[in-house]
């Protein structure tokens, strides 16, 4: 369970988070939304101690995240960042065994092996494996840190912007992965999306920000109406209901 | 491909070893065999130890920094050590320096230097989230301050006295501090043996910050300990051979090429050996080409200095 408690985060004096509470709920997908600026990210990196909160409490299963010895967190949380540039160059194969670095220390043994294939082919990509990341599709290369990240086989999964730069054919993928690791394989997901139709069509679990605060958490139900969009994103927003899923219009 | 690695790395090593009996054995004859070949031997190790100083501390120096044009000496720390000696010099007389057990002064050289160090460190870590470009423009300008500092001391010296400083601060390759070599081969391998196991931490953080601190690795602890491990390496090896900026950055780059790797293992094995090929090439044609018209160090800095050139072309047209 990740439990956020009066979570708050400046820089140099400029608030960009104010007093987050929330606890979010096992084995589903949770999205956070809201505009370009409203906190999602930082708070997505808070969570997973890449930065340091200004004041509050994040607990991972029940222990304050400061308190985990950070071999035994890696173990039970992930996280990509948005920005994956890199100078060195590695091939599909490597990025991925990196994921199994929390078990072996770089060292790989059997079992992180099978981890290795099952998260290549859990992907589909197992083709590519022997390509150099440089020489592949923004898609692929997505693809290949996102089999990083289950090689690494942890309860939480969070991820910042994982459909940034990806056609349809490979978002609509990434998505179905994500459903499948928590339907499965019963991982907690955490996502920062901007695509609002993503989050209503895939996601358990929606979490509104606005300008460094919570506006918003719960279902579909709750939070994908005109009213509560209107609230977030200050815009006109009309829905409609195609086939059991609550679609966004907002292009007029 | 890790077959075709250990291949290359052998060649690399067999090119190495050549250079070194060519440098050892020519122009040995009857009458000079006794006096010249320990002294040559003694060179060799100097050099080797001076290699694996500077191949290292650079290697897992361009890691931590994620930049593969930095180098320890480019934040400063051989200005201090120029800095250090001159100030010796001019505040106690060139009697002193020459009177002064060398031992002790170069252990109270690398103590300041380490010290520096972490001064730079508490200075990285001041704000919670270490800003490594934030060192790296703080040791240049430090650099810079000491370099001035330093010059500004040695126009006020006598000219005799200067002499002597000189020939502390450009300890080079003609002129190896071999006294030192022992007590030198032991810091190195001390700093070496206290960093070398985070090797495998260090090919992680090749990844990034956020990467490596996702995938489990303390990132302060790691920093830390590489910075004095390079603190101290940088140290020793300017003391016995004198400051060669650019001969790092191109014994690691080289040997992240010619290996085709990330990993820090085989970085700490290919640059150790590049470098030694540079210094020992270095050497050779200064002694038997140019008869010890020109410093070795000038034209290691030469060479090192245009495939730094060469590296910033190529990565200004690829980017």
């Amino acid at each position: 369970m990740i439990e956020i408690r009066n979570i708050a985060k400046s820089y140099g004096g400029k608030e960009v988070l104010r007093n987050i509470s929330l606890t979010l709920p096992e084995n589903r997908i949770s999205a956070f939304i809201g505009s370009n600026g409203a906190g999602k990210s930082t708070l997505l990196s808070i969570i997973s101690r890449l930065l340091p909160q200004s004041g509050g409490e994040v607990r991972i299963d029940g222990k304050p995240v400061g308190d985990w010895d950070s071999r035994e967190l890696a173990k039970r949380l992930a996280v990509l960042r948005q920005s994956n540039f890199m100078d060195i160059r590695l091939t599909v194969g490597e990025l991925v065994a990196f994921g199994r670095f929390p078990y072996s220390q770089g060292r790989l043994n059997e079992e992180d092996g099978r981890m290795v294939e099952k998260a290549l082919s859990y992907l589909d990509i197992t083709d590519i494996r022997d390509r150099f990341l440089d020489e592949l599709s923004g898609g692929q290369r997505q693809m290949a840190f996102i089999a990083m990240v289950i090689a690494q086989d942890t309860r939480y999964v969070l991820l910042d912007e994982p459909l940034n730069n990806l056609d349809i054919r490979h978002s609509v993928h990434m998505m179905k992965v994500l459903r499948k690791l928590v339907d499965e394989m019963g991982k907690t997901v955490i996502l920062v999306i901007h695509d609002i139709n993503f989050v209503s069509c895939y996601a358990d679990h929606i979490v509104a920000l606005r300008d460094g605060e919570l506006v918003g958490a719960g279902g579909r139900g709750d939070i994908i109406t005109p009213r509560v969009l209107e609230n977030i994103y200050g815009l006109d927003i009309d829905i409609r209901e195609i086939d059991g899923n609550r679609i966004c219009v907002y292009y007029a | 491909m890790p077959v075709r690695r250990l291949h290359r790395a052998a060649v690399l090593i067999c090119v190495c070893l050549l250079v070194a009996a060519a440098y050892a054995l020519i122009g040995l004859n009857g009458r000079n065999i006794a006096y010249s070949l320990p002294r040559r031997l003694r060179i060799v190790l100097a050099m080797l130890v001076i290699s694996l100083a500077l191949g290292w501390s650079a290697a897992s120096f361009q890691t931590i920094t994620e930049n593969h044009i930095l180098t320890p000496s480019l934040i400063g720390l051989d200005s201090l050590y120029l800095f250090i000696q001159t100030s010796v010099v001019y505040c106690f007389g060139a009697r002193r320096l020459t009177a002064m057990n060398n031992v002790k002064d170069f252990l109270a050289t690398v103590a300041i230097m380490t010290a520096a160090a972490g001064i730079l460190h508490s200075v990285m870590f001041r704000g919670r989230r270490g800003n490594i470009h934030f060192l790296v423009m703080a040791g240049l300008v430090a650099g810079q301050l000491f370099r001035a500092m330093a010059s500004f001391m040695q126009l006020r010296i006598d000219p005799n006295e200067f002499a002597v400083a000189q020939g502390r601060m450009f300890a080079s390759f003609n002129n190896l501090n071999l006294p030192l070599t022992g007590v030198t081969a032991l810091c190195v391998g001390a700093a070496f043996i206290v960093s070398f196991p985070d090797r495998r931490r260090l090919d992680v953080l090749a990844l990034g910050r956020d990467q490596a601190v996702g995938l489990g690795v303390a990132y302060p602890g790691l920093v830390r300990r590489q910075l004095f491990a390079a603190a101290v390496m940088v140290s020793a090896a300017t003391a016995l051979g004198g400051p060669v900026t650019f001969l790092s950055v191109l014994a690691v780059n080289a040997a992240r090429r010619w290996l085709h790797t990330y990993k820090h293992a085989w970085m700490a094995v290919g640059a150790t050996v590049v470098s030694l090929i540079c210094l020992l090439a270095g050497q050779l044609a200064v002694e038997r080409i140019l008869n010890f018209n020109v410093p070795s160090n000038a034209v290691i800095n030469l060479v090192g200095g245009v495939y730094l050139l060469a590296l910033l072309l190529r990565q200004g047209r690829s980017a």
